[in-house]
């Protein structure tokens, strides 16, 4: 008869090990950063497509910040029904993130935060990045 | 000088006497955190608090309360830190750079706390710990667990399960 293990640990490849891709912008003058799996395309945002686009800021309860089309991009998001095309802030960049620095949200963060989609938190010596998983923000879109 | 003399079997009885008056009496005690907030002094149960900290750097987390200042890192992992202040009803501390950060558990969920300054970590004796006065003001009776006089000064024991369930449910 086999043996089933209660512990599972030993089949995850370790945390420090592997790593994350991530898209990293910044929304409400904070770096933020998405799994990279959710997003399609990056473009330039044109001057006269400026008021064609949602930025991502406010969907995310963050404050709109550096509305100049010519430091805007275009992030497709990829969803599962259709994808949504939202402006972001440039720079963005595509990283890998060790996956032993990405950390759950603390307890009363996760209660209290008015942030949608915060997911974890990247905790680096120059400061901190948010993670967001947009997937179940678009539901009212 | 003039020092008196003593033998050894004097002072061996004298020992043994002295022992026979020492009784041990097991009455219950608990651990207490104190610490201060804007002058008045309160406490946490001691098993509740897993680490005092100073001197860490706080990160500024958007779209939370301003009672939740930020979080921390611990040797690896991330904490949050709330402020007790807005919860107390005291006035926000002007100058936190010698505040101290206690890291506590309760309700399931684990956070630093910053208070003023940490009086003393002490044992005190249960029957010491009275209950609540009914006189106390509406928005502490839920998470006052207790006071107890300590160096002359009322200490206000606080229930850090209850305080971190209502903060949860967006209290403070």
């Amino acid at each position: 008869m086999s043996q089933v293990s209660g512990n599972l640990g030993h089949m995850l490849p370790s945390l420090s090990s592997t790593t994350l891709e991530v898209v990293i912008f910044f929304a409400g003058g904070q770096r933020c950063a998405m799994e990279a799996r959710q997003v399609r395309a990056l473009r330039p945002l044109f001057q006269e497509d400026n008021e064609n686009y949602p930025a991502i800021d406010p969907l995310l309860g963050l404050p709109e910040q550096n509305k100049a089309s010519s430091h805007r991009q275009i992030l497709t998001i990829r969803l599962p029904e259709s994808d949504v095309e939202l402006s972001v802030a440039a720079p963005v960049e595509l990283r890998e993130l060790a996956c032993d620095l990405i950390h759950p949200l603390p307890d009363l963060v996760a209660a209290r935060t008015q942030l949608r989609g915060l997911c974890a938190l990247v905790m680096e010596t120059d400061g901190l990045t948010l993670i967001f998983d947009l997937r179940n923000l678009f539901t009212d879109f | 000088m003039n020092q008196q003399e003593i033998t050894l079997d004097q002072l061996l009885s004298q020992r043994r006497e002295a022992n026979r008056e020492i009784v041990n009496v097991e009455e219950p005690t608990r651990k207490l955190v104190v610490f201060e907030l804007q002058g008045d002094w309160f406490a946490f149960q001691g098993e509740k608090i897993r680490e005092i900290l100073s001197h860490v750097d706080v990160f500024f987390v958007p779209g939370c309360p301003t009672s939740l200042e930020g979080v921390i890192n611990v040797r690896g992992d991330i904490e949050s830190v709330i402020s007790l202040h807005e919860l107390l009803q005291l006035p926000e501390s002007v100058d936190i750079s010698s505040s101290s950060y206690l890291l506590g558990s309760g309700a399931g969920m684990s956070s630093t706390i910053r208070v003023d300054k940490v009086v003393d970590v002490v044992d005190v004796l249960l029957s010491n710990i009275h209950k609540p006065p009914t006189t106390l003001p509406e928005h502490l009776r839920a998470i006052v667990s207790g006071v107890l006089q300590f160096k002359e000064k009322t200490v206000t024991a606080l229930d850090l399960d209850r305080i971190f369930a209502d903060y949860s449910n967006g209290l403070g």
